[in-house]
């Protein structure tokens, strides 16, 4: 009952005309960027960002939050009908939904995983209203060990589910934490690593670095191994409501899905792809005709569609009770909120309720308005399918250096920026991954005030990290994924998974 | 494991050391009163190792043929002066002022890295430095430095 008048708070903020403006503003973006191959939610989260310094914390939070949850429902389009990923999170979607509109069944296809994104994407949040006070509540038992320990299991977890080299995702993680540390020592006011130069002495930007790494350096990449886009599905579109037996085929993946991508969205690195890889492999596996899949069966959209969605409305529970991002998006958005002056944790709610209950309640709206703009004007999403990316490019570039210059008026932000742009590319062509790097660079700061007011703590023993209950079940925990997964290295390959996505 | 991820990998040890010695110079501290190079010498330490295991248990793996870097040199030139064209807006933009240098750096990259034809290049330079003066300048109120023509114009 209290939830339900908290939401009712939310809907008020949410429906003041300026919040329900950039919350159209966030879904439209998200939705272009999810339809637009080559630039996913990380790097237009990052590109948008500095804009948002200029409204209040509830509009950017709003806003951020649409085009991440929209970017989910546009990355299908692209998917069903060009079968080229708009994000990370639709490669599954490609299978079925392309060969769907081969055989002239892209409406049902668009249809079913617009209506499957809906449905999840509510049953994400409903999840999130009844689920997010008693893990706020829990954490404010949680004292600096079991921060500390909690920032070390999240790092853990992703490196582990990113799906790549667990070696070289944990070296990635620990090059994010040193890179916060440059700048001034909290405790001791001391600078580190800054080598005279002022312009870095409260640390290397946030929206720099991202934008560097995900932004310049996908474009650079595309560049060079020149991105074309495949051969559009022409035709009409048209039946874009599935059938009686469509909806028949799709109503337990789509169930299942929202459960599954829900469970898997709250883990630190769980995401969206994850949960949509998984939705797939449980799909094809339950079903009756698993010869079907791949070869245009609608359970295999309904299922990762839904799947995603609703992991990407999970992926807020971390951030917004614990403080603690579950991806790359998620610690850009952290980041965003502590520029307002915000730290998101289990006094967010109590705090800021304008805030939290308000996001909540505009993700219920967003969602209705995605499905506006993602049934009736799928035409105009096609037409912007056609943008040559020889004009996009440009246009991208242009925006990371005007918003990076733009944040404090300091060439040294677009310099750190370009130079962070070269190390990205260089990690791509290498497949080193972004995404651990970021989230540790986000959580380095409240990594190291936790570990040193521990040991400060415990005079300094380390058995306050495991001896205390809370902290030992997440330093366990980490423990037991890094030996589990040596052994898997040492036994055979580890889960199959594609290679590490940036926006996820 | 290629030579390319090699480098690479050495390179992030190099940050490491960096890192480690770092943490020496801004003093580590003891356990029970760690100080501001605390971090960065642990966490240097840990990460040269673990770029030394990646090396060691990778090793073998080198591959005798190696792969290029770049799949096409043209791919390379347009990466390179993509790149280039970064700094170089940069630098220009405090010398030449906003419009200016955003047009010509539209004009560059729309004509010389993926060739579009004239009217392509100049319609769509055009307009993008006006919305984007709209959007920044007069919108967002962004102070971006101004040159010549911004002295003409609502600022």
């Amino acid at each position: 009952m209290e939830a339900f008048q908290h939401l009712m708070l939310g809907f008020g903020i949410c429906f003041q005309p300026i919040n329900l403006l950039v919350c159209f503003i966030g879904v439209l973006v998200g939705t272009l960027v999810g339809v637009l191959p080559g630039i996913g939610p990380v790097a237009a989260i990052s590109l948008v960002l500095p804009a948002t310094f200029k409204i209040t914390p509830v509009q950017s939070l709003i806003m951020l939050a649409g085009i991440y949850y929209g970017a989910m429902y546009g990355g299908s389009t692209t998917s069903i009908l060009v079968n080229v990923p708009g994000e990370a999170a639709s490669v599954v979607t490609c299978l079925d939904g392309y060969q769907m509109a081969r055989q002239g069944r892209a409406g049902p296809a668009l249809g079913i995983a617009a209506f499957g994104s809906f449905i999840a994407g509510t049953f994400g949040v409903i999840g999130l209203v009844f689920l997010a006070p008693p893990l706020a509540e829990i954490a404010l038992k949680f004292g600096p060990p079991e921060y500390f320990s909690l920032v070390i299991l999240g790092v853990t977890l992703v490196s582990y589910l990113g799906g790549g080299s667990l070696i070289k995702d944990l070296m990635m993680a620990t090059v994010g934490l040193l890179l916060a540390s440059i700048g001034t020592d909290i405790m001791t006011g001391a600078q580190r690593f800054t080598f005279g130069v002022i312009e870095i002495a409260e640390g290397l930007g946030l929206v720099p670095v991202v934008m560097g790494l995900f932004g310049i350096s996908e474009v650079l990449v595309n560049i060079e191994q020149e991105l074309k886009t495949s051969s559009i599905v022409e035709g009409k579109i048209k039946n874009l409501l599935p059938n009686l037996k469509d909806w028949r085929d799709s109503k337990w993946p789509i169930i299942r899905g929202s459960i599954l991508g829900f469970f898997i969205g709250i883990l630190p690195g769980g995401g969206a792809l994850i949960s949509s890889f998984a939705s797939y492999a449980i799909e094809k596996k339950v079903s009756k005709h698993p010869e079907k899949f791949g070869k245009g069966a609608i359970e295999g959209v309904a299922g990762p569609e839904s799947a995603n969605n609703s992991a990407a409305q999970a992926a807020f529970i971390p951030l917004l009770t614990l403080g603690i991002p579950a991806n790359a998006v998620m610690a850009i958005l952290l980041g965003a909120l502590m520029i307002h002056g915000i730290t998101p944790g289990p006094l967010l709610m109590e705090k800021y309720p304008d805030l939290f209950w308000g996001t909540i309640a505009s993700m219920y709206v967003g969602n209705g308005m995605l499905l506006i703009l993602n049934l009736p004007l799928i035409g105009i999403w096609v037409q912007i399918l056609k943008v040559p990316y020889p004009i996009l490019f440009p246009l991208i570039l242009l925006f990371c250096l005007i918003g990076s210059y733009s944040i404090n008026n300091m060439v040294m932000d677009v310099l750190v920026m370009v130079v962070f742009g070269l190390v990205g590319y260089l990690m791509k062509k290498t497949n080193f991954s972004g995404a651990p790097l970021i989230l540790a660079f986000v959580l380095g700061p409240m990594l190291e005030d936790n570990l040193r007011r521990s040991l400060i703590m415990s005079y300094g023993h380390f058995n306050i990290f495991y001896t205390r209950p809370i902290s030992a079940i997440f330093i366990i925990t980490a423990l037991i994924i890094l030996v589990s997964s040596i052994i898997k290295i040492k036994g055979r390959k580890v889960i199959p998974i594609p290679p590490k996505s940036e926006d996820d | 494991m290629n030579k390319y991820e090699r480098s690479m990998t050495l390179g992030f040890m190099v940050f490491g050391a960096i890192f480690l010695i770092g943490g020496i110079h801004y003093k580590i501290g003891r356990f029970n009163s760690p100080g501001g190079g605390f971090l960065p010498f642990w966490f240097g330490l840990i990460l040269v190792t673990l770029g030394g295991a990646h090396l060691i248990s990778n090793w073998k793996e080198l591959k005798k043929k190696e792969e290029k870097f770049f799949d096409k040199r043209s791919g390379m030139k347009k990466m390179v002066f993509t790149f280039i064209s970064l700094p170089a807006y940069t630098f220009l933009l405090s010398w030449l002022g906003f419009i200016i240098t955003t047009f010509l750096f539209m004009l560059f990259l729309l004509r010389f890295i993926e060739p579009q034809k004239w009217k392509v290049v100049l319609i769509v330079s055009i307009m993008t430095t006006i919305v984007a003066y709209a959007f920044f300048v007069l919108w967002l109120r962004a102070s971006l430095p101004p040159g010549i023509l911004e002295k003409f114009l609502p600022y």
